[in-house]
């Protein structure tokens, strides 16, 4: 009897559980916004995230004594001064210089040309490489020194990142101990240079890009550092870009790696990419600098773009990362060709000792300094509160549209309950739930009609741009007026088509919310920084919008907030050029596999539009 | 002392008779050949021939024949053995063809078995005492690698043929991620006659050795005819390493002495061979010269010059500088997103070379036929009558058990690119099944191209080293050549074996294993049926 007793006080102390739940849950999720938020904010903070360490074993870093010595600096100044002279001569002189030199050194060499035609503007060139076949090594593995012909802004020549390469390349070549082939790449054109290289080698044609085959091959690429030290002066402090497509980063263990090895020889100040604080040994700046750094590589993650050549590398399973000479940063000390030589020349000897791919340590993380990390399981809290939240009101709704009904029976099941301690033996637990059927007609329409639109924008704009011809007589405005007329039909016709019930809305908001949670939550494991930066935005519209049928002006002024935060909302705000954007986003979905253009058009947009549609339903 | 002095006389006689049966012959050679890129292939051989073990007799008097080999070929009933260990990649553009074929990197095993009812019981035999013997993993030559061609690896002793492949069987198995290292070339030394300790074998540095850009160590095993009408066979034992060295890595230059690639000099030839030398095989435009002084020139059958040392003369230096330049045939190789593509190039300008394609890929990449392509100089080529391929013999792979096997018979047109190309689909292996390195990937052995020799007639210093003066010519030029594609790695879908992984694993077990009856108690409802009520028990609890 007492066990019954018991069942029944636990099943009431749970109901009174849910009602409290229930009753505080609007509030509650305010709470976990705030709360996530804030956490946020924690992230950069220094008693928040822990030191980098290094995990496979095999690496060693800085464990050998390098020797790319004066001799080597030599051959680099002479190889400087070479390209200084090249630097106004066609694709084709430069790429046979390149050439040249590489088979002086003693290394089998191809060129590829290539050309991509992309949003009526044609990018080729001539990418060349030379592959050093490690003595008896079996041919299976491969490492990447490769060296874009521009540097990362895309005009100024990387001089002295060719010839450092150059002279390593042909240093390299004299020692017995490598395990691994070492291919030289010199890339051309840009990102499509790289691309073209990539597919081209791994026999996987994927993007427009035409080039010819590569019939001079390695084994699998293990890893790939990019040397990118612009122009040719001496350098203040090394800039590490590890960001790739689709905000993909490289396993920590390399660039942990790199400044092992910059922290155990030389006193080279090191920066995450090019701007904000250059920390020296021992220095961990402040909060702000952590910030600054963690809100730049957010930014490239969320703009699924790369920060440099290495990017490209992570789709075929290569970890990668750029090393850039800054030189403007307030440092008393300068370095040149002998620290880049040697620094490369360690972190290769250390990838060199690699058994196995690289696959000790983190692929998600993001780093506040250079030798401090926070991991997945310390990051991602905040990103699923924030969704957390949503889910919460999407079941809350759901409830909602249930108890209409319900209200009468809720208060009938109440009363053998609260009287129920008297008479245990026959009480019956009422059903925790009814089986009221909710209309799913109208919510499910404008969910698929409104989704469907977003696939239609989306192939408006790819083919757009992609044949020449339409784009001369399909301007922007006509453009423009397409785009809204695709939105403006998948609003209507679920609107006028549908008889609306009362409670419509909330189903469709609920179903909405639980979508979009379920999205953002799926994506802040894939793109942190692209999940929390939508999320930070939608967030709270989306809980507080509702159909407001009394008051038209609120009506209006949410329709007026949807619309700034619709894409072209963003756009315009911002100060985009859009045509611009759309082509930037367009030749990043097309050449690198970019999913931020997607992710707009098949997931962000479409929401919105739902919205537009929830605020005006309940007329 | 009458006992004593009969008992010396019986070992005399016992001694004679021995030499007198025994008339094993041991010929050492070194052969040393510039190649056009500077490098320098040294190619040692040593040959024993015995008239003495014969099929189907017990054995058990052996001279220079090495005892541990007869004794495996006799109790496991094999009619011709070759086991190659390779480092490093025959660089076939710059260098050539190898003077004696080489093999893809790793370790291959081949071997003619006779047909006697306990064949795959021999075949396993053999590997786990050869492993036993040259301390190499071959015991994991197991019946997921094993294979039995049926176009490529023909017999290469001198018999007929046809009543062989009636009578045995071959089997081919390969491991292309074994190192090789001295602990491989010391029991390889000891069958030697005369070890290491004089002749060419004293050159034999494995410091030296293994710091070169391609070595290969390989035991031959097979018959051959005594005379031309071969009645009288006799079995012959072909030990060779061959190993590029880089004399211009160390000093810059291309000149090369004994002392400076072995890092020994020769003092004197080995007392039993009965033929010692050493072979330089010299281009025909070259300003060299040669210390100390050659004591003869030959010229073969082909252009070649080749510079003889007989090793009786002491302190052996050489410095010599030439250059060199052949490209017949070239490859490569390359793999990713579930395909394999050969390329195969004929550079010759009016020949249309047959060859034969044979390729081992392991059953867990699970191959495509339909995908198989063919395509020359970058066009397709359908089937019609110009189709390429000839022949084609396909065994597809069965899980766990036996890989697929690929062998083609193509004509490659001249002048042109030949591409075959194939899909497969990788296969989730069980968790047991990874090795330790998982992450690393997996090696697949190379492909093998072999083309009968007539074609390649200029080959001189290849057929030179198979053709003894004593062998038939005619026999020799059957020689097949092969050519060994790079290995590659393939990489499979790998579970994350760190520890976060297992705690995941783990508890998923455990929640999965405790949710059927955790949700069951928690959707159920329990109600208490008064009227069942014992004396004993106070209540039960029935689940309506």
């Amino acid at each position: 009897m007492s066990d019954t007793a018991h069942a029944l006080k636990r099943i009431r102390t749970r109901r009174r559980l849910f009602r409290t739940l229930k009753k505080w849950i609007s509030k509650l999720r305010f709470l976990l916004f705030a709360v996530g938020i804030c956490w946020l904010f924690i992230l950069p903070s220094e008693q928040y995230h822990k030191s980098t360490y290094i995990s496979e074993n095999a690496l060693l870093p800085g464990q050998v004594n390098t020797y790319y010595s004066w001799g080597q600096v030599h051959e680099a100044a002479a190889f400087r001064d070479n390209i200084t002279l090249l630097s106004n001569s066609s694709n084709i002189e430069k790429a046979a210089y390149i050439e040249n030199e590489l088979r002086k050194a003693g290394l089998k060499t191809a060129m590829q040309n290539f050309t991509f035609n992309m949003s009526g503007k044609k990018i080729s060139g001539i990418n060349v490489y030379g592959v050093f076949k490690a003595p008896r090594a079996d041919g299976t593995e491969a490492l990447v020194l490769s060296a874009p012909w521009k540097s990362n802004d895309g005009e100024t020549i990387n001089t002295n990142g060719i010839a450092a390469a150059l002279s390593i390349g042909k240093f390299f070549k004299g020692y017995t101990y490598w395990s691994k082939d070492i291919i030289l790449l010199i890339t051309d054109g840009g990102e499509a240079g790289v691309q073209a290289w990539l597919e081209s080698y791994h026999d996987h044609p994927r993007s427009a890009i035409s080039s010819t085959p590569l019939f001079l091959r390695s084994g699998a690429i293990q890893a790939a550092i990019n040397l990118d030290f612009p122009s040719t002066n001496d350098y203040k402090a090394l800039g590490i870009f590890f960001e790739g497509v689709n905000g993909q980063l490289p396993n920590l263990d390399l660039i942990n790696t790199v400044i092992r090895v910059c922290r155990s020889s030389y006193s080279i100040p090191i920066m995450l990419h090019d701007s904000g604080h250059h920390y020296s040994n021992y220095d961990n700046g402040n909060y702000y600098d952590s910030l600054h750094n963690l809100l730049q590589t957010m930014r490239h993650q969320a703009l699924c773009h790369p920060t440099g050549s290495h990017g490209l590398f992570f789709r075929y399973k290569i970890d990668a990362i750029t090393l850039y000479g800054h030189t403007t940063a307030k440092t008393s000390n300068s370095f040149s060709f002998i620290e880049i030589g040697s620094i490369v020349e360690s972190t290769f000897r250390s990838l060199n000792n690699l058994l196995e791919h690289l696959h000790q340590s983190f692929f998600f993380y993001l780093l506040p300094t250079p030798e401090r990390y926070i991991s997945i399981g310390s990051y991602l809290p905040p990103a699923l509160l924030l969704t957390v939240g949503l889910i919460l009101q999407a079941l809350e709704l759901w409830g909602k549209t249930g108890d209409d009904y319900a209200e009468e029976s809720v208060s009938e099941n109440s009363q053998p309950e609260s009287s129920s301690s008297s008479k245990d033996d026959n009480y019956v637990v009422p059903l925790p739930y009814n089986n009221r059927q909710r209309q799913i007609l109208f919510p499910m329409t404008v969910l698929i009609v409104s989704h469907f639109a977003g696939l239609l924008i989306f192939f408006v704009i790819t083919n757009h741009f992609s044949y020449n011809q339409l784009s001369k007589i399909f301007g922007i405005p006509e453009f423009l007026f397409t785009l809204s007329l695709i939105t403006s039909i998948s609003i209507l016709i679920p609107a006028t088509l549908i008889q609306i019930q009362k409670s419509d809305w909330m189903v469709l908001k609920s179903f909405t919310l639980a979508f979009t949670a379920m999205i953002m939550s799926c994506l802040s494991v894939l793109n942190f920084s692209l999940a929390v930066f939508s999320s930070l935005i939608v967030i709270i519209p989306f809980s507080l919008f509702k159909p407001t049928p009394k008051y038209k002006l609120l009506q209006y002024l949410q329709l007026l907030v949807l619309i700034m935060i619709s894409p072209p909302g963003i756009l315009i705000l911002s100060g985009t050029n859009l045509e611009k954007f759309l082509r930037w986003a367009l030749m990043e979905y097309e050449l690198l596999g970019s999913y931020l253009l997607p992710f707009i058009c098949c997931f962000y947009w479409p929401s919105i539009l739902v919205y537009s549609v929830i605020i005006f339903s309940d007329s | 002392m009458w006992q004593l002095g009969r008992f010396l006389f019986f070992i005399l006689l016992f001694t004679f008779v021995e030499n007198y049966q025994h008339n094993d012959i041991f010929k050492e050679s070194l052969t040393i050949k510039p190649l056009s890129d500077g490098k320098l292939l040294t190619h040692f051989q040593f040959n024993v021939r015995t008239s003495e073990i014969k099929e189907g007799k017990a054995f058990s008097h052996y001279k220079f024949f090495p005892r541990a080999i007869g004794q495996i070929i006799q109790s496991y009933n094999a009619r011709e053995l070759h086991l190659t260990f390779t480092q490093g990649r025959w660089n076939y553009e710059d260098w050539g063809y190898p003077i004696v074929p080489s093999a893809g990197t790793g370790v291959e095993l081949w071997a003619w078995l006779w047909k006697d009812g306990k064949l795959d019981k021999n075949w396993k035999s053999l590997t786990n005492a050869l492993a036993g013997l040259f301390c190499a993993s071959l015991n994991f030559i197991d019946d997921t690698i094993t294979v039995q061609p049926k176009l490529s690896f023909r017999p290469e002793g001198l018999y007929n043929a046809t009543e062989l492949s009636a009578r045995a069987e071959l089997r081919y198995g390969s491991l292309p991620h074994e190192n090789v290292c001295t602990e491989n070339l010391t029991p390889w030394i000891k069958l030697l006659p005369c070890k290491s300790t004089s002749g060419i074998a004293s050159l034999l540095n494995g410091h030296k050795l293994y710091d070169s850009n391609f070595h290969s160590m390989s035991i031959h095993v097979r018959p051959v005819c005594q005379d031309l009408e071969c009645l009288d066979r006799q079995l012959e034992i072909v030990q060779t390493v061959s190993a590029v060295v880089d004399p211009v890595r160390n000093s810059g230059k291309r000149d090369w002495s004994l002392d400076q690639i072995f890092g020994r000099r020769l003092s004197q030839a080995c007392p039993l061979a009965e033929e010692s030398k050493l072979e330089v095989i010299l281009s025909e435009n070259g300003d060299y010269k040669l210390s100390p002084a050659v004591d003869d020139v030959r010229k073969n059958d082909g252009d070649a010059t080749i510079a003889l040392y007989n090793l009786k003369t002491l302190q052996l230096e050489t410095d010599i500088s030439m250059t060199w330049n052949e490209d017949v045939f070239k490859y490569s190789y390359g793999q990713e997103r579930g395909g394999i593509k050969v390329n195969i190039f004929n550079k010759s300008t009016n020949m249309t070379v047959p060859i034969i394609y044979y390729d081992v890929i392991p059953w867990f990449l699970k191959l495509y036929l339909h995908t198989l392509k063919v395509q020359i100089n970058g066009e397709e080529v359908r089937d019609s009558p110009v189709s390429p391929i000839k022949d084609l013999y396909y065994q597809p792979a069965v899980d766990r058990s036996r890989p697929n096997v690929i062998e083609a018979e193509l004509l490659l047109p001249p002048n042109s690119i030949t591409t075959l190309s194939i899909n497969f689909d990788k296969v989730f292996l069980k968790y047991t099944e990874h090795p330790p390195d998982a992450n690393r990937g997996f090696d697949i052995g190379s492909a093998v191209i072999s083309s009968i020799g007539e074609g390649f007639n200029h080959l001189h210093d290849f057929m030179t080293r198979n053709c003894s003066e004593d062998i038939p010519k005619a026999t020799c030029y059957h020689f097949f050549i092969r050519v060994y594609t790079e290995t590659l790695l393939v990489s499979l879908p790998t579970p994350d074996f760190s520890m976060p992984y297992n705690v995941i694993t783990l508890t998923c077990t455990v929640i999965a294993l405790f949710f059927g009856s955790t949700f069951n108690l928690l959707t159920r409802d329990f109600k208490v049926k008064t009227k069942y009520i014992d004396f004993t028990i106070n209540s039960i609890i029935v689940p309506e």
